[in-house]
């Protein structure tokens, strides 16, 4: 019962979200608009949530396999630039989509991934993702002008990254919606280790 | 269903358990697994609600409606306006490819074209509300969107001055 409030109460944004967009709709639209928009939403959901589970499953059993270490020293808040170089990297050679990164992102966050590294593998994944690129950019926009697109945004990651690391040190914020969970990890971690 | 993903995914995951369980990491990968369903079971309803906000935007703001509002501008507003729409359209790349690629072919300005594809890839507020409000929360979403959302202008600007013909 705890655990189903928990959920809940994580879901609370995003439902109140729901809310807001729907009685936008109603109040801008008309009511099939919205019938229409949860139906394909609803159907959107059914496409893509068989495929997170699996990812989910995936990102658990790939997160045990890599060792703590060395996801600290490649993406860890000390990896410094070789952790956003790698981030950059991996993001644009990675074919996934969202639902098979986004639970490995949960993953990293879980693990206390640098939010800098994070969102610089996200922002390349997005702009610099070559598969999409090639297969959507140069059919669409030409050859020259899309190699040229990433040429120009090729630093824009890494940039996003380091500033949004610089934004959550300075304020001290946290990813982790609890940070007392991750301490009484961090506390178990050591206590295993000695 | 994406099988070919799926069927990806689950070959991958497969051989990530019969390394575990070679290891003689049973634990381990039971232990995987759970995390995996748990974290799965924590998102769920987030995620159907976010695909319920995502669908409703969709049918409120048709491709054709965006490709309207974009073909009319120019340079430096212009820029601002597309990199704008784009980042809050509330699509996929296979839609707003497609409606770059018509921009670009009735003659809009490179900048814009650039601004408006740069917003939907680098900034994606659509796909910060169905992935990231999840896994990172509110503040990440609004801190990273605010720092992304200065950028596809500049790269619009200066891919136009770059480009020629």
């Amino acid at each position: 019962m705890t655990k189903f409030f928990e959920a809940f109460k994580a879901a609370m944004p995003v439902l109140i979200l729901l809310a807001i967009t729907a009685a936008s709709a109603l109040l801008y639209t008309d009511q099939t608009v919205v019938t229409e928009g949860l139906t394909s939403g609803y159907e959107m959901g059914l496409e893509i949530i068989p495929t997170m589970l699996i990812a989910f499953i995936f990102s658990g059993l790939v997160m045990k396999l890599i060792p703590e270490a060395f996801l600290n020293r490649w993406l860890g808040k000390d990896a410094g630039l070789k952790g956003y170089l790698l981030a950059l990297a991996g993001g644009m050679i990675t074919p996934a989509g969202p639902a098979v990164i986004y639970p490995m992102i949960g993953m990293m966050i879980k693990k206390r991934c640098s939010v800098g590294i994070i969102t610089t593998f996200l922002s390349s994944w997005g702009m610099l993702g070559l598969i999409r690129a090639v297969a959507w950019g140069v059919p669409l926009l030409g050859a020259k002008l899309m190699l040229l697109t990433l040429l120009v945004s090729l630093p824009a990651p890494l940039i996003a990254g380091w500033l949004v690391n610089v934004i959550y040190e300075k304020y001290g914020l946290s990813m982790d919606p609890d940070p007392k969970k991750i301490d009484t990890a961090i506390i178990k971690i050591q206590a295993e280790e000695h | 269903m994406d099988y070919i993903t799926n069927g990806i995914m689950l070959a991958l995951s497969l051989v990530c358990a019969v390394v575990l369980y070679k290891q003689q990491r049973t634990g381990d990968l039971l232990d995987g697994i759970k995390a995996g369903l748990g974290m799965f079971m924590e998102m769920l309803p987030v995620f159907a609600a976010s695909f319920l906000i995502a669908g409703i935007a969709l049918a409120m703001i048709s491709p054709e409606q965006l490709s309207l509002w974009l073909s009319g501008s120019n340079n430096v507003a212009g820029s601002m306006i597309a990199a704008l729409v784009g980042a809050v359209a509330p699509t996929s790349p296979i839609v707003l490819y497609p409606i770059a690629g018509t921009l670009n072919s009735v003659g809009t300005p490179v900048a814009v074209v650039i601004a408006f594809v740069a917003g939907f890839s680098l900034v994606g507020i659509g796909r910060a509300i169905v992935f990231e409000l999840p896994f990172m929360g509110l503040k990440y979403v609004i801190i990273r969107s605010s720092v992304a959302l200065l950028m596809p202008v500049i790269i619009g600007l200066i891919v136009q001055s770059l480009y020629v013909g």
